[in-house]
């Protein structure tokens, strides 16, 4: 049922993987493989929030589950039309097993992969290997195997029971009330009983001493009978105090109490029920060769694995480990903050939740006073925590600057561009694309389209880009498709008019810019496809689209604007804002995105690409001071770089973004 | 702790002086041993914290190099790391962070053959991580994917400008030129049938074609490249940097200590660094035209990952070329 698992560090480099379809493990290695999408577009592009959360992509659900202390990534692959209910609990679960059996192991690894001096060490070359040849040993793969079984049996067998036992209660009942003797069923009950009783006292004992680590699965499974599994997790409960029983806990206690099977064979109810729930779990399956394979492999593999370590062996044997651990960080919580001080000295403090809980809500405030939308200061700092929780802290360095050191490698790459910010390079490029492609004909002009709510400065920036597209030797045309607001095109006449006498003041005798103008009221996507069309006979290279500002709720005026787009695709769609904004930051680049993807995809027939914001334009920078929060929420909201800032009323005022001068701004 | 809004205006400092003099109270702090027990573990760490700190200003050039994998995402750096450095073909997915690891190229001579190799994440988000390591590389190897680079000839070329021009002024800098080695990789999946072995051998027409291919592409698309930025024209200014207050006194010393990135790169913003370098004189591009770097030229093939039989000598050019540096 599942297509792939694979156990990484962070580094990129996979310790464990297994692929269950052929079509899956030729996929796993490509760049299009589901799980690096996850990586890219999830860990390292912060597209979703939590790991609750689902990725889905091309038809698989991704799930995964991170062990920041190490930099491990947990994953797991199945068919997005699974309603897969026990995925959470078996990543808990598979990375309970894998850290008991291999910590220290993957400790010397990740070690050794952040040498950060020239020293040649013993363990260097040899930690990747050791690991695996150790996997190898311990057999990982069918302690997986297991683990695996037992999550899917959980879920196979859970349908059936709470059914059952009400049956059964109603027997029981009926038993003891009218005393009728000889229900086959009541015996087998009674033994069940105690079966579970003895259980729970083998798991007492195996576990003494260890600490059954807190599953976060438990509330995800549907609830089990109560009857049955309340009680033993009281009992539990009782023995540990603290301590929470994982629902993988549960399942193992579950799995060893095989009521079904009992001698006398009279739980035929039960066997036959969970049979049929698991037929119908093989039919909604699309490959049925897979699932055959599937079974055949387990059966296999069964009998082998009869003399594997038990599951609560494998972790009691992490969880004395652990223990030592625990035991520091009761010493800090409880006693003097010399211990806290120390252990931070020696690098062995583990951040908790409840250490960054405090300096990421002063954070995420100080990220709002900067402007930076609510929403968004607290995804970043939120993201932030979850990357944190659990890590070393290392050296002298505090929660506070641990925090911010990860919050500012966290902005930088929100606000790195992913694409090419660079205009001329690409008009170059299409130019000479169209002249190769067709020989003699005369090469298509670059669009850019400038859209935006209103009185955020389009046409003043649009000619400052006119301008610096001039200084580049480029003949630019200007449309004028703003047919709404009166004025509109008078002021770009202004401008072209400005700019042509700074043009002639240079000294370039051709004359290189002109405003393409049809008035008001007309329809603006005929003005600018008769714009590119008069820009392509008279050879310019550049056309500058401006149109009408509006709000992002005015459908209406967002549908005119997909069309404009629609009908002439353009090269470039430049998102035109104002750094004052704050919250509105977020809501006027969603709205815009959308409806430009929305309405696009929807005009002609849908064979065209889809279009959305392509670049960001920052307009009256310099009245901000240093509240440059708008920078961040802008390309967080849209993936897009910020392609231009603007930071004055003259056409040279226009400045390219600067990633680490953002940052330190955000953070000072 | 200190108030939010004090905290909030840069004052790094407080909580960590609030909470040691809170604990001068403390009845421990009366023992004098204890008192010489702790100073020399504070002495202790803190020498061993500012050691690499020290060492990577000063002496980043000498004793064991410092080699990094650079290049765009998918173009097989990790799998190469893996391979050089922990002698073993393994299965990858998109890197998120760094790595490093020390070995040595030669298990005879191990002192001298050792080099510290750096595999850097190629996603553009990360982008930030490149410039960091690169001011502190000895050497560079740029790794292409023989095969995308038909496909995404811009885009790959579009990401070695600014390589270069960080490796091009930090060579300057020292004085000491930086080797560069542009890598046709994953050669193997250009010969058919596609090898079977680890690191598998290449025909010398196969190797002859990646690299061939690497060299044209690359150098068209550079030219390009300078065609469209080497030009007078206006360019475009970075912002300044964004005033604000504080930062300097005791908290800009204390950050410089212990505050990590999260201060910012403050001697950044002064480091405006000059793609001129690269593009040299009038005309098309020469790559002998970047100053302060030795560019070198390599292929290197894998092979799959679950190849079996014996080693080829698909990364026989990538060890020669480490060994020089
Ligand atoms: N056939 C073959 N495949 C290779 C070779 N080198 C790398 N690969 C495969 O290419 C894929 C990507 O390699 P990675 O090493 O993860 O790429 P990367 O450069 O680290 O990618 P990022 O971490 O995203 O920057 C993996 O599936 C490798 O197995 C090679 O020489 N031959
Ligand atoms: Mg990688």
């Amino acid at each position: 049922m599942l297509d792939h698992v694979s156990i990484s560090h962070q580094s990129g480099l996979i310790l464990w993987s297994r692929s269950f379809t052929p079509a899956f493990a030729s996929l796993a290695q490509t760049p299009a493989s589901p799980v690096n999408a996850l990586v890219r577009e999830v860990f390292i592009e912060g597209k979703v929030r939590g790991e609750d959360a689902s990725f889905e992509r091309d038809g698989y659900n991704v799930r995964w589950t991170m062990e920041n202390g190490l930099g491990l990534v947990f994953v797991v692959v199945f068919p997005a039309l699974l309603p897969l209910t026990y995925i959470p609990a078996l990543l808990t679960r598979t990375k309970q097993l894998f850290l008991s059996l291999f910590q220290q192991y993957i400790q010397t690894l990740v070690d050794t992969l952040s040498a950060t001096s020239g020293v040649l060490t013993e363990a260097a070359g040899s930690a990747l290997r050791v690991l695996q040849q150790r996997m190898d040993d311990e057999r990982w793969a069918q302690i997986f195997d297991r683990c695996l079984r037992n999550c899917e049996g959980d879920q196979a067998r859970r349908p059936a029971q709470t059914p059952i036992s009400l049956h059964r209660q109603a027997q029981l009942s009926a038993a003891s009330g009218a005393s009728t003797p000889g229900v086959p069923d009541t015996p087998t009950d009674s033994v069940t009983a105690e079966e579970i009783a003895k259980n729970v006292e083998a798991l007492k004992s195996k576990m003494k001493g260890g600490r059954g680590k807190g599953g976060k699965g438990t509330g995800q499974t549907p609830s089990p009978s109560p009857s049955r599994k309340t009680g033993a997790a009281a009992k539990l409960m009782r023995k540990w105090g603290d301590s929470q029983v994982s629902a993988g806990d549960m399942a193992a206690l579950d799995y060893s109490t095989p009521a079904p099977e009992t001698p006398n064979g009279q739980g035929t109810p039960i066997d036959v029920e969970a049979l049929v729930s698991r037929d119908a779990m093989g039919q909604r399956s699309k490959d049925g060769q897979y699932e055959v394979a599937d079974w055949d492999f387990r059966g296999g593999k069964r009998a082998a694995a009869e003399d594997l370590p038990s599951e609560e062996e494998i972790l009691a044997r992490g969880t004395s480990r652990l223990t030592i651990d625990d035991k520091e960080d009761k010493e800090e919580v409880a006693g003097s903050s010399w211990s806290g001080i120390f252990s931070r000295l020696t690098g062995s403090k583990v951040l908790s939740k409840q250490d960054l809980q405090p300096v990421l809500a002063e954070m995420e405030k100080h990220l709002m006073d900067k402007n930076v939308a609510k929403d968004i200061s607290e995804k970043m700092c939120d993201s932030v925590g979850a990357a944190l929780v659990g890590k070393k802290l290392g050296g002298l360095s505090s929660v506070k600057s641990e925090v911010q050191s990860s919050l500012s490698s966290a902005l930088t790459r929100v606000l790195t561009p992913k694409t090419s910010t660079d205009l001329l390079l690409d008009i170059q490029r299409k130019r000479s694309a169209s002249t190769v492609s067709y020989d003699n004909a005369l090469p298509d002009p670059y669009t850019l389209t400038f859209v935006g709510v209103n009185g955020v400065g389009k046409s003043t920036n649009l000619s400052k880009v006119c301008f610096w597209l001039l200084q580049n030797g480029l003949r630019v045309l200007i449309a004028a498709c703003d047919t709404f607001r009166s004025g509109a095109v008078e002021q770009l006449r202004v401008h072209v008019r400005n700019l042509g006498a700074l043009q002639d003041e240079l000294g370039v005798g051709e004359k290189k810019v002109e405003l393409y103008e049809r008035g008001y009221g007309k329809d603006a996507a005929g003005i600018a496809k008769d714009a590119i069309t008069y820009a392509k006979e008279n050879k310019f290279d550049v056309v500058l689209i401006d149109t009408a500002g509006r709000m992002q709720d005015n459908e209406p005026l967002m549908r005119a604007l997909a069309k404009l787009v629609t009908v002439n695709n353009p090269d470039k769609i430049i998102f035109v804002g104002e750094a004052l904004v704050g919250n509105e930051a977020v809501d006027q680049l969603t709205k815009f995105d959308r409806a430009l993807k929305d309405f696009s995809g929807a005009g002609t027939g849908g064979g065209q690409r889809k279009r959305g914001i392509d670049g960001i334009i920052l307009t009256k920078f310099d009245t901000i001071d240093d509240k440059v929060g708008a920078a961040l929420s802008m390309t967080y909201v849209t993936g897009q770089p910020i392609l231009f800032v603007g930071c004055g009323q003259t056409y040279t005022d226009l400045r390219q973004l600067r990633v680490n001068h953002i940052v330190q701004a955000l953070l000072n | 702790m200190a108030s939010p809004r004090n905290a909030a205006s840069g004052a790094r400092v407080t909580p960590e002086v609030e909470s040691i003099s809170s604990l001068l109270l403390h009845p421990l702090l009366q023992d004098p041993k204890f008192v010489a027990a702790v100073l020399a573990v504070f002495l202790s760490v803190v020498l061993f914290t500012c050691k690499p700190s020290a060492k990577r200003r000063v002496g980043g050039r000498s004793g064991t190099p410092t080699v990094l994998l650079v290049g765009p995402a998918d173009s097989g750096k990790t799998a190469l790391f893996a391979k050089l450095a922990h002698g073993s073909r393994t299965e990858t997915h998109t890197s998120i962070t760094p790595s490093s690891t020390t070995f040595s190229l030669d298990s005879e001579d191990p002192a001298r053959t050792a080099i510290r190799l750096v595999d850097i994440p190629g996603h553009p988000r990360l982008r930030d991580e490149v410039k960091r390591n690169l001011k502190t590389a000895s050497a560079v190897v740029f790794v292409v994917d023989i095969q995308a680079l038909l496909r995404n000839a811009g885009a790959i070329a579009e990401e070695l400008p600014p390589i270069l021009t960080t490796v091009a002024s930090a060579s300057l800098a020292s004085g000491q030129p930086t080797k560069l080695l542009l890598l046709a990789s994953k050669a193997d999946l250009l010969s058919r049938p596609s090898p079977t072995t680890p690191s598998p051998t290449l025909s010398a027409s196969t190797r002859q074609t990646a690299a061939d291919r690497l060299s044209s592409v690359l150098t068209r698309e550079m030219d390009r490249l300078k065609q469209s930025r080497a030009s007078t024209g206006g360019r475009i200014e970075g912002i300044g940097r964004v005033q604000s207050s504080g930062g300097t006194g005791l908290a800009g010393l204390w950050k410089r200590f212990f505050g990590g990135r999260g201060g910012g790169d403050v001697d950044d913003a002064e480091l405006e660094e000059d793609e001129t370098l690269v593009w040299g004189g009038r005309g098309t591009f020469r790559w002998e035209d970047v100053e302060g770097v030795e560019i070198a030229w390599g292929v290197s093939a894998l092979g799959a990952v679950k190849a079996v039989g014996e080693e080829g000598e698909g990364l026989d050019e990538v060890r020669e070329w480490l060994r020089s540096v």
